[in-house]
């Protein structure tokens, strides 16, 4: 192989052609192009005469130069020039083939597989006998054996390879590694650490020799969400280096249908930074849907996290001090606090202990005084340990706190499970320190969790708990009165908090509880809590299993059952492949298990050994210029022979009758599809045209054009109606205008009609047309519910501007169009017809302005039904009945079934006028007048 | 008229069947109607006009009456003349004698080219000229002759241009590369028209026109030329051929040529004018693409102008 920059030939020896080129040229330069012979009477005459120029003699010498071109490119093509060749491997041992394949390398893996398969064309090209495997792949206990195989059995291993969920475990397989002395070794990496101290690269540097092929810049990854003070934050992690980056990150919840997306976020790196925070902003009631979170354009495993309870829907335990049987409702407790929680929490109701023992989020007592020493550890022990306990005041709150006071022989002992020393005794109006007025709620300061909400002036305050003043009262106050007592007051304990209304949570001493800021308030406080989360297993040997799993491109599959239930206690470790990431459930809880649980900075590789050679992923793919060359060197020989050509005195004319067949050729038919749209056209302006939508399955638009011919006939036998050949019409092309009646037969595969073709049918029902929909499954449909095919109904008619529906009412004027009926069958009976609701009529909307408010005159311009009319009205040519209809011979059904299509028809047609006809009494005698 | 077509083509006369006669004679006159009908509108549009001798003789018009001598023969005696007075009188006509016109067709291989863009070949230009001229002057009762052929004989009337027509239509088998007039026996006094392209090799040509001189017959020379022939557009590398491949010449860049070749297009020309003029004939260069009753016109005013 010879190289020249990024250009080498693998046939080098042939471009030792190239130096018979001036051979060549002096040979062409020889050899002028064969005269034209051309029969002349003039010729005596010119006998004798001389050239004037001998120069055409010679070649030109630009059909020269052009030849010589088409020879240097077949000779330049035939020495097989690649551009960005790979250096052949030195040395003729085995070749060891490495990837790292985890999460890491998801983000390019088709480069990556593009270079391993590189490697295998080169080793294949050497002969070289290869071994291949990634570091992800779980290696026997033992050790792995070199499983030397030629490079193409190994061609289909690499293809079907897709990325593993999590980080490759190089000293695992360092260790695992048997003598590569010999061995010319490749390890494709994708540029992060992955903790492995370079454990794997000096194994790897056992070899022969060792070249590692790097990403430009490593990938992203994702940890976790976590909640800090109420806000959801997502960290994106990097590699640290200098550059300032942007990760963009979609937030994807459960829909009704499927996930959608629920928002995007962005976190930027500053400069040598690895860790970047964004706040997901979300309305709770959207936040609590998050269910996966996922850096855009990443597509790894590790780019994605996938939430579970801790950061979703909180559970807060309900605690009342009082009775809460046999007191009336509204002045209960706990009421507003449930109605307030409800929405945007799980309520558990009950005993301290048994509350606790549901693992809240947050804990409400309402007016608890006293609490057991055992009830009193486990509030302190739930609280330190990251729980957020709400406490309101009252009259049994007041009196503990008198005791308190009382017997507290030391004031600076105080209560761990109350933010505020109390003072004994409330404050009321009218008591002992009486305000003269009730008191309104001050604004919100800016350290308060309740800033940016307001309160409302009518929200007052007639009696309340006060606390002792203290130096740290202002810090610890969330909200105060107006006077600058403390409304709420919270402190930290340990990684949990004790917050204190200083009122009741009923309307008793306030009317707080009433007033949707209460709402507001509780919501926020519940948002704050959950760092004791209920995402947490509660029992480490408990087995949970993997429920959904994650793949290497950060897609979610649900688990399909090949993997065993893992301890709990092994979530807490990294994934492997024995756990991958996913959601994993236990007895009574669900854990998202995430590949970054901290928002850690990721750690780029070591750097390689000495001993390795490094090239970039990038730019390293071999491209076969041959091919190229042949071409230039065909397109060059044809470019001559037109020189040629020309040079000896023939021009090329244009044929006029080739040009005109190549038009043909080019443009078949156009004029014809439109001559025959025009006739039909035409045809259908001047007649009555039954016509139906053609669906794509051949039976169902045979059996609905031959229902539509037998229906044609009875009406034209029975009624003054009569339409000629019923027509086919494709809704993305055909105009409807001139159908008053399109039938629509629905099968599942029929495709969507586009937007335009919708437009247009909503264009056509306004205008007066009507849409007879006809899933034709009423025998499948279970009793009163649809069939199969209303699903598909839903789906072709999504962009439809249908009015709304109700079945068919009694007396509604289609059940008296012709023949009065009071059923609809058609092939199947049973099933329900829809149309337009009948309008309620409007007070005071009289004559016209009714008209204007219903343009359609009260027609409904859609007919939905079940029953496959068509098939009970299908006939062939010769009036036969194409489909059974009923059990025994169905004589009656069928006629019922005709009959309906009669009033059907007559009803498009014709309208309200029918249903006018109960005017005719009145009409009659106001004309007698 | 039978009896002239069996002359032209004994072959193809079969004596076999009922009415062969008929039936021969139909299908060869059937070759002649495109010709004869085009060169009898080409004809129709030259009126003739007068030709008399001014003296008695045989015609058809009234000269005079004159008494009879014996040997008058009876019938020739005007009796409603002879009526009005004693004397016998015999109605004398015009003497209308007849021209003889000798036309030569050229038919050599070289009269067959047609260039790209011209609708007829030179020969069949030739063909129509000679036809249509024999037809204006059979009409005016002139005898015309096709030298060279079977129709060499003098003669008038339609059986005569009916042979000129089969043999202006039939194809020769040996024809040569090129064609110089022939040293027939020229009628004394008679007139000859030669039509060619006067293509041929000099030689050949002048040393003919020279012994049609010596003859005693006077006439008109008709180059017919194709445009290509005149214009000479071509360009590259040739090789030129005459039509019979006998001969060649081969250039490397023909538009080099163009000039030269017009100049001695030109001399032929002038070499041509130059011998009719010493001989009493004149020279016309007709070219394809032009109308032929341009030459019609003014072949008639020629030979019937030299009559006068």
């Amino acid at each position: 192989m010879l190289s020249v920059g990024s250009l080498a030939f693998l046939n080098p020896w042939l471009l030792a052609a190239l130096v018979a080129l001036p051979v060549l040229w002096l040979l062409l330069r020889a050899t002028p192009p064969a005269p034209a012979r051309i029969r002349f009477p003039g010729v005596r005459l010119l006998l004798g005469l001389e050239d004037p120029e001998k120069t055409p003699h010679r070649t030109p010498w630009w059909l020269l130069l052009l030849r010589m071109a088409i020879a240097a490119a077949a000779i330049l093509a035939f020495a097989e020039p690649v551009l960005n060749p790979e250096e052949e491997a030195t040395g003729d041992g085995p070749v060891v083939l490495v990837m790292d394949g985890g999460w890491a390398s998801a983000g390019d893996w088709e480069a990556r597989r593009e270079a391993a398969l590189a490697e295998l064309d080169r080793a294949e090209r050497a002969e070289r006998p290869v071994f291949f495997t990634t570091v992800t792949a779980a290696g026997p206990e033992e050790g792995v054996r070199l499983d030397l195989r030629p490079a193409a059995r190994w061609r289909g291993v690499i293809e079907a390879l897709s990325p593993a969920p999590y980080a490759p475990d190089r000293a695992g397989l360092a260790a695992a590694l048997p003598d590569l002395s010999g061995a010319s070794v490749v390890w494709i990496t994708d540029g992060l650490s992955h903790g492995d101290g370079g454990a794997l690269a000096d194994a790897l540097a056992g070899g022969s020799d060792l070249r590692i092929i790097y990403a430009e810049g490593t990938p992203f990854a994702l940890s976790t969400p976590r909640l800090e003070e109420g806000e959801l934050i997502v960290s994106a992690l990097r590699a640290p280096n200098d550059a300032e980056q942007t990760a963009r990150i979609a937030v994807f919840g459960r829909g009704e249908v499927g996930e959608r997306r629920l928002a995007n976020v962005e976190a930027t790196f500053e400069g040598g930074e690895g860790v970047a925070d964004a706040v997901i902003d979300l309305p709770l009631e959207l936040r609590n849907q998050i269910s996966r979170i996922a850096i855009i354009d990443a597509d790894s495993a590790g780019a994605t996290v996938l939430t579970d309870e801790s950061v979703r829907r909180r559970r807060v335990g309900l605690t009342s001090g009082g009775s809460e049987e046999g007191s009336l409702r509204l002045i209960s407790n706990l009421h507003y606090l449930r109605s307030a929680l409800e929405t945007n929490a799980d309520v558990v109701e009950g005993g301290v202990e048994d509350v606790l023992a549901s693992n809240p989020d947050a804990m409400v007592l309402a007016d608890v005084g006293r609490f057991t020493e055992p009830e009193r550890e486990a509030l302190t022990a739930w609280v330190n340990g990251g729980g957020m306990l709400i406490r309101f005041a009252g009259p049994r709150l007041a009196r503990g706190a008198d005791l308190a006071a009382a017997g507290a022989a030391d004031l600076s002992e105080s209560d761990p499970l109350l933010p505020v020393n109390l003072r004994a005794g409330g404050r009321a109006v009218g008591g002992a320190m009486a305000w003269g007025a009730p008191q309104a709620i001050r604004e919100f300061t800016r350290e308060s969790p309740f800033f940016g909400l307001t309160a409302p002036r009518e929200v007052t305050v007639t009696r309340q708990i006060l606390a002792r003043l203290g130096p740290d009262l202002a810090e610890k106050t969330w909200a105060a009165l107006e006077d600058g007592t403390p409304l709420v007051t919270a402190a930290p304990r340990e990684n949990g908090r004790v917050v204190l209304f200083h009122v009741t949570a009923n309307a008793e001493w306030s009317s707080l509880p009433l007033s949707g800021l209460f709402v507001d308030m509780l919501s926020r406080l519940v948002s704050m809590s959950g760092a004791g989360g209920s995402g947490e297993l509660p029992d480490e040997a408990a087995p949970v299993r993997p429920v959904a799993l994650l793949d290497g491109f950060g897609g979610v599959a649900p688990a399909e059952g090949e993997l065993l239930p893992v301890e709990a206690a092994r979530l807490k470790e990294a994934p492997a492949a024995d756990a991958p990431p996913g959601i994993y459930a236990g007895e009574t809880t669900r854990v998202a298990y995430n590949l970054f649980r901290e928002p850690v900075a990721l750690e780029a590789a070591a750097p390689a050994p000495l001993s390795a050679i490094v090239e970039r992923l990038e730019g390293r793919t071999e491209q076969q210029l041959a091919q190229w060359l042949i071409g230039l060197a065909l397109v060059l020989l044809a470019i001559d022979l037109l020189a040629a050509l020309w040079l000896s005195g023939r021009r090329l004319r244009l044929n006029p009758g080739a040009a005109i067949l190549a038009l043909a050729v080019l443009a078949p038919g156009q004029g014809e599809a439109q001559e025959v749209d025009l006739e039909r056209a035409i045809a259908a302006a001047n007649n009555t045209v039954l016509a139906f939508v053609i669906t794509g399955d051949d039976q169902v638009d045979r059996i609905a054009e031959a229902g539509l011919r037998g229906l044609s006939s009875y009406l034209t036998s029975r009624t003054a109606v009569e339409p000629v050949e019923p027509i086919g019409v494709n809704l993305e092309t055909d105009d409807l205008s001139l159908y008053p009646l399109l039938y629509w037969p629905i099968t599942e595969r029929q495709p969507t009609p586009s937007d335009e073709a919708s437009a247009r049918l909503n264009d056509y029902m306004r205008q007066g047309g009507m849409i007879v929909l006809d899933t034709r499954d009423a025998h499948l449909a279970r009793a009163g519910g649809t069939g199969p095919n209303a699903q598909a109904l839903r789906r072709l008619v999504a962009a439809l501007d249908f009015p709304p529906l109700a079945y068919v009412p009694e007396e509604h004027v289609i059940t008296r169009t012709f023949y009065l009926l009071d059923r609809f069958p058609g092939r199947w009976t049973g099933g329900r017809v829809w149309l337009q609701a009948p309008a309620q009529v409007e007070e005071g909307l009289e004559g016209a302005d009714r008209l204007i408010s219903d343009p359609n005159d009260g027609v409904s311009p859609v007919v939905i039904g079940a029953a496959d009319w068509a098939a009970a009205w299908a006939v062939d040519e010769n009036g036969e009945f194409l489909a059974p209809v009923g059990r025994s011979n169905g004589y009656r059904q069928r006629e019922m079934a005709f009959r309906f299509g009669v009033n059907l028809v007559m009803y498009a047609l014709t309208g309200n006028y029918k249903s006018d006809q109960v005017h005719v009494p009145a009409l009659l005698e106001r004309l007698g007048q | 008229m039978a009896d002239g077509a069996a002359t032209t083509t004994p072959k193809r006369v079969q004596r076999v069947g009922e009415g062969w006669l008929r039936r021969d004679a139909e299908r060869i006159s059937g070759a002649l109607p495109p010709l004869l009908a085009e060169a009898e509108r080409l004809a129709a549009s030259v009126h003739p006009g007068v030709h008399g001798r001014r003296q008695a003789g045989s015609g058809e018009t009234f000269w005079q009456f004159r008494v009879a001598q014996p040997g008058d023969p009876h019938h020739a005696v005007d009796w409603r003349r002879s009526a009005r007075s004693d004397h016998m009188f015999v109605r004398e006509m015009e003497w209308e004698a007849a021209q003889t016109v000798s036309i030569w067709r050229d038919d050599a291989l070289s009269m067959d080219f047609k260039s790209d863009r011209a609708a007829r070949s030179k020969a069949e230009r030739a063909a129509l000229l000679s036809m249509a001229l024999s037809v204006l002057l059979v009409r005016a009762g002139e005898r015309v002759s096709l030298l060279d052929t079977d129709a060499e004989r003098p003669a008038s009337g339609e059986t005569q241009l009916l042979r000129i027509g089969s043999i202006l239509t039939d194809v020769r088998d040996d024809r040569p590369d090129f064609g110089a007039p022939p040293k027939a026996d020229f009628a004394r006094g008679g007139r000859a028209v030669f039509f060619s392209d006067f293509m041929g090799a000099r030689d050949e040509i002048f040393p003919a026109l020279a012994h049609a001189a010596e003859a005693g017959v006077s006439g008109a020379y008709v180059q017919i030329v194709d445009r290509a022939e005149e214009n000479f557009p071509f360009d590259g590398r040739l090789i030129f051929e005459s039509m019979a491949r006998q001969v060649r010449f081969e250039t490397d860049r023909a538009r080099g040529l163009q000039k030269e070749y017009k100049d001695r297009l030109a001399e032929r020309r002038r070499d041509l004018e130059q011998t009719a003029r010493r001989c009493g004939w004149r020279c016309l260069i007709h070219r394809t693409d032009e109308s032929p009753r341009k030459a019609l016109l003014w072949l008639y005013s020629a030979i019937a102008g030299g009559v006068r």
